[in-house]
């Protein structure tokens, strides 16, 4: 077990909370489970981060989309292309098991997706585990280490945060 | 484990109703789909290529296009050939759905009939039964019928044998009666006899005084003088004629007949010359007192009535005719025979004809109203019949078969028949109807007892010879002499009482055969005919 | 149990027939395409099956077109190639009454809709749905002690059995991903949740044991997940499933390919 639910939540909602101190635009929102999503632009595509608890697979979950500003939803290809060069190649070698397209089991919209057990296999890189209690978000730790596969930009002030006890 | 049997089962029925149904059917359908998209490939190629007009080396090509187009038709040929099979399908199912419509309606007819029949069928049974009752009954009845008829039976032969008891006792009272009435005759006869012997006795009395008294006087004169008296003159036992007093032609031709009149010196004669000629023989010589003229053909005989007015001649022209003497007027013309009529007489008052023919028949003609009252059937030609007044008989006559009937006027059969031994020729009657002389063609005279039916006597001699058919033999008034015509031209006379030998033979006179003889009524003269046309008449002289 | 061999036979062998046609408005040209008919294996996807349909239509499609990837819709519902051909089949039964066949589903090449559908723009990328809900359901079920384990060739096998058709080849990898672990139950069970008549998909934790060590049945699941349901009809396969099955044995007969069972709730 990675990460339990209620862990989950509360790793979320920090983030929330310091996203809300920075104006990072993340938002927090309750679908079945709490969800927090975040829009950004960057030129000339559009994106959104979706971020999820798997029950499946006891961890985050990360959904995102990207659009052209004409509305028109991104390749598959053109998104394994945007993987930042120092990864590329690891995500290239098996990008079927990496990144796909998916449905949003909230919205039933398709959205790319990072496969979940990429995500249980970072984290047990990280060496995390809901036993444990730390200081800081593991939660923000495992985006961090994911953004650059998913074209995600994270601030550094994330890295400061300490969990509140 | 009962919803795992369910969900199997779900399994299975989802399996067969959605793969099994649509599995072969698709996979068939893709197949010819893709072979259809084949051919149309190829199709395209062909045809790009023919546009292309390839030449020479496409030989192969041509080849390859004229086997398809061969395909083609062959596959077109098959196409229609198949159409024409589905049409000629369809229309045998219409034709068999006819038939069978056909067939149905026949079974339903046939049906309907058995029904009718079988209604008939009760509808018999029922009249058969009523049948059977009727017959059975009626068998009743039947049985019933004929117990009855039974019963009368038994009773109508004891009715029948009463009868014949009765008709024995009536015969045997005829039988009485006849001889009662038998022994009456004689005794008449008995008294007869007397009386014409006790006449005879005063005659010769008489005459011996006349003798005595007057001696000279001829022979002629006293005949003479005897035969004009009127009433029956008794002429001596003995005085047979014996000589030849007048002599005469009588006829052109054959003399067939010759009669005395019963009341005048008259004689009738009737020959070939179909005339019926009166003579008045009275003076000594014939005088030809008139003729009876009407008749077509010969004349076979000639009979007076009673009183002498009329006369009745029988003719060869099948009739026979009745003339009134006096005036010698034809009065009356009996017709009907098919044959000539050989005799004709007088029966009655006079007021009946009798008339036997060649024809095998006697007709009975009824004066008064002209015409045949009675046929009888003789089975024979007849030559010569006589009547008479005896109950019982009144006429009989002789037949060509050799008999003689004796008939009764109310009877169609003769209810007697005597055999003789020859053709019977003529026939006479004694006066008082007892015997009967009949001439046969065995040259003989048989003289019948009528009460007995008899032959009693037969007259023969040397020499005589009975010339024709029809000689015509007669009796005397007293009927005890009988004389014949010979056919040698002699005209024999017997005695009754002896008859073999003839008392007398004229001869010398005819020079043919004799064919009729007369006896006048009172004295015994003769009169006779011969073929020759001579009439002689004899006297005793 | 040789019922249950038999019932997995069932199962693998269940085939639709699918009617498929081409949009009217896209036939371009004058000749029209006959529709095309095909028979799917349920247990299939559609872009597997439909190489064929793709030939046949698109060279009626306008030129400028074919290149663009073809999608499915049935009574103008994208068809979500990723689900199962099964499923998406009971998703349209209404009030018991399941879609006539052969099913008249219109291709389409044009407008593809991606708010709604997935790309599917080659092979590879079914194979990683498959996989990843295989891989997903493993770590339901075993904590992906199973899968995890086993060989890259073996996984080859898996996909390949599910391509082929070949049952035996398929299910002799994928019994090792029936047993359990430990004990005599999957530690959850890998159920899709679908109302009729939507294609929305939920997706709770289902444990196949209750507290009490009982196993419980589909009634208890229903009644536990669409409380306000009365007397709910649970469709999977195109059968109707009695309400006393249990939920493991459910899970170890029942599933899909992808080791999912996807039931839907009338």
């Amino acid at each position: 077990m990675s990460m339990t639910y209620q862990q989950f939540v509360e790793y979320a909602t920090d983030l929330k909370n310091h996203s809300d101190s920075i104006d990072g635009g993340w938002n927090l929102r309750q679908h079945q489970c709490p969800m927090i999503l975040l829009w950004k632009t960057k030129f000339p595509i559009v994106c959104e981060y979706h971020i999820l608890y798997n029950p499946s697979y006891s961890c985050p979950d990360v959904f995102f989309n990207m659009w052209y500003t004409d509305g028109k939803l991104l390749s598959l290809e053109h998104v394994w292309s945007l993987v930042h060069s120092f990864l590329k190649q690891n995500v290239v070698h098996d990008k079927w098991n990496a990144i796909t397209q998916e449905m949003h089991p909230f919205f039933n919209s398709p959205f790319f997706r990072l496969h979940p057990c990429k995500n249980t296999h970072v984290l047990e890189m990280l060496g995390f585990s809901s036993k444990n209690i730390y200081e800081f978000n593991p939660l923000i730790a495992w985006l961090s280490t994911i953004s650059p596969i998913i074209g995600l930009e994270i601030d550094l002030s994330y890295g400061n945060r300490r969990l509140k006890s | 484990m009962d919803w795992k049997a369910n969900i199997r089962q779900q399994l299975e029925s989802r399996n067969s109703r959605e793969t099994t149904s649509f599995q072969n059917l698709i996979t068939f359908y893709n197949k010819i789909y893709d072979s259809s998209l084949l051919l149309r490939a190829q199709n395209i190629q062909l045809e790009s290529q023919i546009i292309r007009g390839n030449t020479g080396g496409d030989y192969v090509y041509s080849e390859k296009i004229s086997a398809l187009e061969q395909k083609l038709l062959l596959q077109q040929e098959e196409l229609t050939e198949l159409h024409r099979r589905r049409g000629e399908n369809a229309q045998m199912i219409i034709d068999l759905n006819a038939k069978l419509q056909l067939t149905e309606q026949t079974l339903t007819s046939k049906n309907n009939s058995l029904n009718e029949n079988v209604k008939l069928v009760a509808s018999l049974r029922a009249e058969i039964s009523l049948y059977q009752k009727n017959n059975s009954e009626l068998k009743q009845l039947n049985q019933v019928l004929k117990d009855e008829h039974q019963a009368l039976q038994l009773a109508f032969t004891k009715l029948e044998e009463k009868l014949r008891t009765l008709q024995d006792e009536n015969r045997e009272l005829v039988v009485r009666l006849m001889t009662y009435k038998s022994k009456d005759a004689e005794k008449l006869n008995e008294e007869n006899d007397h009386l014409v012997r006790a006449r005879n006795a005063i005659m010769q009395n008489e005459l011996k005084e006349a003798a005595n008294d007057m001696r000279g006087v001829t022979a002629e004169c006293l005949t003479t003088a005897v035969s004009n008296s009127i009433g029956p003159i008794m002429a001596s036992p003995c005085a047979m004629p014996s000589k030849a007093t007048i002599r005469f032609d009588a006829h052109d031709g054959v003399v067939s007949a010759v009669k005395w009149s019963p009341v005048d010196r008259m004689v009738a004669t009737g020959g070939e010359d179909r005339k019926v000629k009166l003579w008045d023989v009275s003076k000594g010589v014939a005088e030809c007192k008139g003729m009876l003229i009407g008749s077509n053909a010969g004349v076979m005989s000639v009979e007076f009535d009673s009183t002498g007015g009329q006369l009745v001649a029988a003719s060869n022209d099948l009739a026979s005719r009745v003339w009134t003497v006096n005036d010698q007027r034809l009065r009356h013309t009996l017709t009907g025979h098919c044959a000539k009529v050989m005799a004709a007489k007088f029966m009655g008052e006079p007021n009946k004809v009798v008339t036997g023919s060649h024809d095998r028949t006697l007709k009975i003609y009824d004066l008064r109203i002209r015409a045949c009252v009675e046929t009888k059937f003789a089975m024979s030609s007849c030559n010569d019949l006589v009547t008479s007044e005896t109950v019982g008989t009144t006429i009989m006559s002789g037949h060509f078969d050799k008999r003689i009937r004796f008939w009764d006027t109310r009877t169609e059969k003769p209810h007697t028949e005597i055999e003789v031994q020859g053709r019977v020729t003529s026939l006479d009657l004694s006066r008082d109807c007892n015997y009967l002389l009949s001439c046969v063609r065995d040259d003989t005279l048989r003289l019948v007892d009528l009460r007995t039916n008899k032959i009693i006597n037969t007259f023969e001699a040397d020499g005589f010879k009975v010339g024709c058919d029809w000689t015509r033999a007669v009796f005397n008034l007293e009927y005890d002499h009988v004389a014949v015509g010979s056919s040698e031209g002699s005209v024999f006379i017997w005695a009754v009482a002896n008859p073999e030998k003839p008392l007398v033979v004229l001869k010398n006179e005819h020079s043919a055969p004799v064919t009729a003889v007369s006896w006048h009524q009172f004295t015994n003269n003769v009169a006779s005919v011969d073929r020759s046309r001579r009439a002689v008449v004899w006297a005793d002289v | 149990m040789a019922n249950d061999t038999e019932i997995l036979h069932y199962l693998w062998n269940g085939k639709l027939a699918v009617c498929f046609q081409l949009d009217e408005q896209e036939i371009h040209g004058i000749q029209n395409p006959e529709p095309f008919y095909l028979m799917v294996p349920r247990m299939s996807y559609f872009p597997l099956v439909c190489d064929k349909v793709k030939k046949h239509f698109v060279k009626h499609v306008d030129p400028e077109k074919q290149e663009m990837e073809m999608w499915l819709e049935f009574k103008n519902i994208p068809l979500k190639w990723n689900n199962p051909i099964g499923v998406l089949y009971d998703l349209f039964t209404r009030d018991d009454k399941q879609v006539d066949l052969p099913w008249k589903i219109t291709v389409h090449f044009d407008n593809f809709p991606e708010d709604q559908l997935l790309r599917c723009s080659c092979r590879e990328s079914i194979e990683s749905n498959f996989m990843s809900s295989m891989k997903e359901a493993d770590m339901l079920k075993h904590r992906s002690q199973v899968f995890s384990t086993m060989q890259r060739h073996q996984h080859n096998q898996l996909w390949t059995g599910l391509l082929n058709d070949k049952f035996d080849q398929f299910w002799s990898e994928n019994k090792k991903l029936m047993e359990p672990f430990e004990g005599s139950y999957f530690k959850h069970i890998p159920v899709h949740f679908y109302r009729s008549g939507s294609s929305v998909m939920t997706q709770t934790l289902v444990k196949p044991v209750s507290d009490d060590g009982n196993h419980i049945t589909l009634g208890e699941l229903m009644k536990l997940n669409y409380p306000s349901v009365d007397n709910p009809k649970v469709f999977t396969h195109g059968i109707c499933i009695p309400h006393e099955t249990p939920v493991q044995w459910m899970s170890e007969h029942m599933s899909y390919l992808d080791n999912f069972l996807h039931l839907v709730v009338i």
